[in-house]
C-alpha cells in the first residue's frame, strides 16, 4: 500500500499515547494510520462496530455506503443506529455518531449500497476495502473492483453465532470470486444474528486493516479465519486460488 | 465405516445439529455422502450442497481432515475422516 503521509497534532499524539506504546507500532504506525483512507461497504452490525474500532484507532479517512432509513430491528446490533434516529437515514446516525466519537476523523458518508453505477468510483477513493454487505451481489461487485485495482480487502461475514474473516490482496490470495465460484442460491438476505458475533467479527476485520495499513504481523491472507461461538472454536481454512477464475485467474502476484 | 460430520452456516440450521457421526458405505465418496445426508434432511439440505443436477455447488465449502476438498475430485471419503461443511455466509 503506498499512502502520503499526514502529521500529527499534539493532540492526537495525546489521544494515541497508549495506543503508540504497542511493541511494533510507534508514532510511525499512527501516522499511517492517520494517512489512510478506508471504505466500509455497509454500515451495520459488522460495518458499524468495524467503522467505531478504526475510528478509535485513528484513521485519518472513512468512506462509508449505507443505504435505508433505522429500523427497530436494527438496533439489536447497529451500534452507530439511535432510537432517536429511527425512521430517518442510516447514514446520518453514522456520521453523527463517529464525528461525535472521533472529531478528527474525516468521513464521507454515502446514503447508496455498493451497485453496478458507484463500485468503481468508491473502491477508487480508498486504500482498503472492508467488505461488510449482508448480499453476495454487493460483495461479489467489491471484490471485482478491489481486484481490478489492486485494492486490498478484507471480508467479514456472519450467521448467527458464527463468523468469518479473510484477506484479500488481489493477485495473491484467492479472491471473495474464487472461495465462492457461484451466488451461494440459499442464502437469505434476512438472516439469525446476535450483536455480539457482528462485532467479533468486525473486530478482527478490523485488527487486519490496522495491521494492513501499519505493516505490522501476518494478515489472514489466503486463510479463512472461521469461529463458531457456540462451541468456542476458531479455524483457520486455507484457501487455494483458482487459475480458471473469471475475477483474478489471471493476475500475478506482486 | 463410521465418519463425524460437523455443519455450519445455514447447514447447522437445516439439520438442526453442529455435528454427527455417520455410518457409509466403504469407498464412499463426498457426492455420495451429500445425496445420502439430503434425503435425510430433505430440499432446504440439497439446495445448499447441491445443484439440480446433482453435482456439488461450488459454492459448498468442504473439509476433509482439516484440509479443503476440490469438489471436482469427489474423493473417497476414509474410515474415521473428519468432514466439515460450511455453507456460504454473508451476514453483516
Amino acid at each position: 500500500m503506498h499512502i502520503a503521509t499526514a502529521i500529527l497534532t499534539d493532540e492526537e499524539r495525546a489521544m494515541y499515547e497508549w495506543q503508540m506504546w504497542t511493541p511494533g507500532f510507534g508514532i510511525e504506525g499512527q501516522v499511517k494510520l492517520k494517512s489512510a483512507t478506508a471504505l466500509i461497504s455497509r454500515c451495520g452490525g459488522l460495518g458499524g462496530p468495524l467503522a467505531y474500532s478504526l475510528a478509535a484507532a485513528g484513521i485519518g479517512r472513512l468512506v462509508i455506503a449505507h443505504a435505508g432509513n433505522v429500523r427497530q430491528s436494527d438496533l439489536n446490533r447497529q451500534i452507530l443506529m439511535t432510537h432517536a434516529w429511527l425512521g430517518k437515514p442510516r447514514i446520518e446516525s453514522i456520521v453523527n455518531r463517529l464525528r461525535e466519537f472521533n472529531p478528527h476523523l474525516e468521513i464521507e458518508g454515502i446514503a447508496e449500497n455498493i451497485h453496478e453505477g458507484n463500485a468503481e468510483e468508491l473502491a477508487a477513493k480508498a486504500d482498503i476495502v472492508f467488505d461488510c454487505a449482508p448480499l453476495f451481489s454487493e460483495r461479489f461487485l467489491m471484490n471485482r473492483e478491489c481486484v481490478h485495482q489492486g485494492k486490498p480487502m478484507v471480508e467479514a461475514a456472519m450467521f448467527g453465532t458464527e463468523g468469518q474473516v479473510t484477506t484479500i490482496l488481489p493477485g495473491t490470495t484467492p479472491c471473495l470470486a474464487c472461495i465462492y465460484p457461484e451466488t451461494p442460491p440459499a442464502w437469505k438476505r434476512e438472516f439469525p444474528v446476535i450483536g455480539a458475533v457482528s462485532a467479533l467479527a468486525a473486530q478482527v476485520a478490523a485488527l487486519e486493516g490496522i495491521k494492513l495499513i501499519t505493516g505490522q504481523g501476518e494478515p489472514l491472507a489466503g486463510t479463512l479465519l472461521y469461529f463458531d461461538t457456540l462451541r468456542m472454536r476458531f479455524e483457520r481454512i486455507p484457501l487455494v486460488r483458482r487459475p480458471e477464475c473469471p475475477v483474478c485467474g489471471t493476475m500475478r502476484g506482486e | 465405516m463410521t465418519i463425524r460430520v460437523e455443519y455450519f452456516g445455514q447447514l447447522a440450521t437445516v439439520t438442526d445439529k453442529r455435528e454427527e457421526l455417520r455410518e457409509i458405505a466403504e469407498g464412499a465418496t463426498l457426492r455420495e455422502l451429500l445425496h445420502d445426508l439430503a434425503d435425510t434432511y430433505g430440499r432446504p439440505f440439497a439446495a445448499i450442497v447441491t445443484d439440480t443436477d446433482g453435482n456439488i455447488r461450488p459454492s459448498l465449502l468442504a473439509l476433509m481432515n482439516g484440509a479443503v476438498v476440490d469438489k471436482t475430485d469427489n474423493p473417497v471419503i476414509g474410515d474415521g475422516s473428519s468432514l466439515k461443511l460450511l455453507s456460504a455466509i454473508a451476514g453483516g
